[in-house]
């Protein structure tokens, strides 16, 4: 009775900001895709040891994928939702609602913002300091049902003028039915402002929860002569990850492990180049970017690349059951991009991740033609080179991913 | 006698059809004032032809603050729906929503604009006067598809510094009304790469402008972009938080 309840105020509520909206707008896609995975040494799932494909060396997938973000104006205030669902080949649906938000603009220079959201600080492509509010933007676009998602919680943005920003944010963080006895310590909380100075965009940021974020992190990115440098910086001050011995390959039992003490800094910084080439009729786009993540990341990582931190914390060791690969703190990271674009007929894009530190790799080659109105066909390649033992990429299902696709855009 | 005073007569109403203009500088800034209001909304169409007769429509909506910025959002094609781009001065963000990456990507504004003649700060940064220093030539008569043969001021405008995208400009500027007719843009090398036509002047936010601009590739020759002003309405309420690159991402 209670759900029904729900839907109908929620469905009352989306006709009365329909009829009150001064402008509407829906933009979205539909996505058609079939994919070719093998595997070297057979299909793993570290979430489900069960799934009925563990172990197959070949399988395919296949998917439809509707995503739609709709958009209510209504003079100084907005109502914008993002939302998705797919299908897959056995019929099993799964949705996600990534941002769903109400803004509003009392006085002029003064944003206010509640709901699911993104808050997009950072100038780089592989980290940013907001990490630790957002869910981490996903270059590869491994993991296509979390890709877009925001955090619930509210934000006010004020802007002296259109060179300075300075935004303060509350993230709920936690779901309310597990609040604890202390309200406040359940948020997180975080500043931010950034400043135009010509060609050169600086920011500054603070992320903060009691016993588990601190982190300040600051950034830039400068065109020198149209070629975009970019740097983002942070420092994360209460790490307090069980960290185990250096004992690389030892079952779980043998494992001892240590928590950071708080204070303890872990360093990431990433920097950049970028160098787009347009003229009538075409694109070509050339990027490098480098990352150290100090703080690394787990064997049993279930969560995408660069983000370990975010899923070492809180996982007590002692309930840790898959084997432990200890010792990938430290990690060197290097990501190239080669793209060419022919305006409404093709494009071509290159991705490569090294992890320099172990030589193993992940690489991405597609190809998209555009010659349909309004509709993309697609084929992508991905594949990875391990280079030592044990490395992150295992965490992929497969060693080769061959997709092909459409893409109808509305 | 007779003569003298027809003569006076003469100058005195040619001297108020036709302001005796000095500063280039300042008639740069009126011909630009009759392009586009200081702050404004605008709907246009551009379209790319290309050698093989292949069309490319492209609409867009832009939000201008004059010495703040400029913000637009592709309506169509349907694959480019909802990009948007934002112009402060010398600096350019692309932002696609439906891209995985839920950043804004920095530009050049001197690359060009979605494939076409325009390049990205002809379309976000129509104000040159900032940027460029300006002398007057010997005036002309133009033919042009709406004034016929238009007396002209030509202005050539060179640029300041390296940042901008051209390293010259020409300017025909029609001496009734100071309307702005043809432009012709040279590369740092000095050679003419693109001729700008100005037509279809009609009332728009509040005075006579084109609302038809012809932009012809000298490089790629028959390569032709052509925008379409559908709607322009002077706004002067517009928040400065809109020119943000939070507002942008949001």
């Amino acid at each position: 009775m209670k759900k029904i309840a729900c839907t109908a105020v929620l469905f009352f509520a989306l006709h009365i900001v329909i009829l009150l909206a001064q402008e509407y707008r829906l933009i979205g896609d539909l996505t058609f895709e079939n994919t070719f995975h093998w595997s070297e040494t057979g299909y793993k799932n570290i979430l489900d040891p069960s799934d009925p494909l563990t172990g197959f060396n070949n399988w395919l997938t296949s998917a439809f994928i509707l995503s739609t973000q709709h958009r209510f104006t209504m003079d100084k205030t907005e109502v914008f939702a993002h939302y998705g669902v797919s299908v897959n080949k056995n019929a099993e649906f799964t949705q996600n609602l990534y941002q769903a938000y109400f803004l509003f603009r009392p006085v002029d220079g003064l944003t206010l913002c509640a709901g699911k959201q993104r808050l997009n600080w950072g100038t780089g492509y592989l980290f940013s300091p907001s990490d630790k509010i957002n869910p981490t933007d996903d270059f590869f676009d491994i993991s296509q049902t979390g890709r877009h998602g925001g955090f619930t919680g509210i934000t006010a943005t004020y802007n002296p003028s259109a060179d300075f920003t300075l935004t303060a944010c509350l993230n709920t963080n936690q779901d309310f039915n597990h609040l604890t006895s202390n309200f406040w310590t359940d948020f997180r909380y975080a500043v931010y402002a950034s400043l135009l100075l010509g060609e050169l965009d600086l920011f500054t940021g603070f992320i903060y929860q009691q016993d588990e974020v601190l982190r300040p992190g600051f950034g830039f990115s400068f065109d020198l002569a149209g070629i975009i440098l970019n740097m983002d910086a942070s420092i994360e001050l209460s790490n307090r990850i069980y960290y185990p011995d250096k004992a690389v390959g030892a079952p779980i039992s043998a494992v001892t492990w240590t928590q950071q003490p708080a204070g303890q800094p872990y360093f990431s910084v990433e920097g950049g180049i970028e160098k787009i080439f347009s003229g009538e009729g075409f694109a070509i786009q050339f990027l490098v970017e480098y990352l150290y993540n100090s703080a690394g990341y787990g064997a049993n990582q279930t969560s995408l690349f660069l983000q370990s931190v975010d899923y070492l914390v809180n996982n007590d060791p002692v309930t840790l059951q898959s084997l432990i690969f200890p010792d990938f703190t430290g990690q060197h990271y290097l990501v190239c991009t080669a793209g060419l674009e022919i305006t409404g007929v093709l494009s071509f894009g290159n991705n490569i991740l090294i992890n320099i530190i172990n030589a193993s790799f992940l690489a991405e080659h597609s190809l998209t033609l555009m010659i349909l109105e309004g509709i993309d066909l697609y084929a992508r390649v991905r594949w990875t080179y391990k280079g030592q033992a044990h490395v992150e990429f295992d965490f992929l299902p497969a060693n080769l991913s061959v997709y092909a696709g459409a893409v109808l855009h509305f | 006698m007779k003569k003298i005073m027809v003569f006076l007569l003469f100058s005195l109403v040619s001297t108020q059809i036709f302001p005796e203009i000095t500063d280039p500088q300042d008639l740069l800034k009126k011909a630009e004032e009759a392009m586009y209001p200081e702050n404004f909304f605008l709907r246009l169409s551009l379209t790319t032809e290309k050698p093989d007769g292949e069309k490319k429509v492209t609409v867009i909506e832009t939000l201008h603050k004059k010495d703040t910025g400029s913000l637009m959002e592709i309506l169509k094609p349907s694959r480019s729906k909802g990009i948007k781009f934002l112009q402060k001065d010398k600096t350019l963000w692309m932002y696609n929503p439906k891209s995985s990456l839920k950043k804004a990507i920095r530009l050049s504004p001197k690359g060009s604009f979605e494939g076409s003649v325009f390049s990205n700060n002809d379309i976000g940064d129509p104000d040159y006067s900032d940027d460029y220093t300006t002398v007057l030539e010997p005036e002309t008569v133009l033919d042009h598809p709406d004034f016929k043969d238009a007396p002209c001021y030509v202005i050539k405008a060179t640029a300041k510094n390296e940042e901008v995208p051209y390293g010259e400009i020409r300017m025909w500027v029609r001496k009734e009304g100071l309307l702005p007719l043809k432009m012709v843009y040279y590369a740092k090398s000095g050679l003419p790469f693109k001729v700008m036509t100005l037509a279809g002047y009609k009332k728009m936010a509040g005075r006579l402008r084109p609302s038809l601009i012809t932009m012809t590739s000298l490089e790629n020759k028959d390569t032709v972009s052509i925008v379409e002003m559908e709607k322009m309405e002077v706004r002067n309420s517009i928040p400065d938080s809109l020119f943000t690159e939070t507002a942008l991402t949001r």
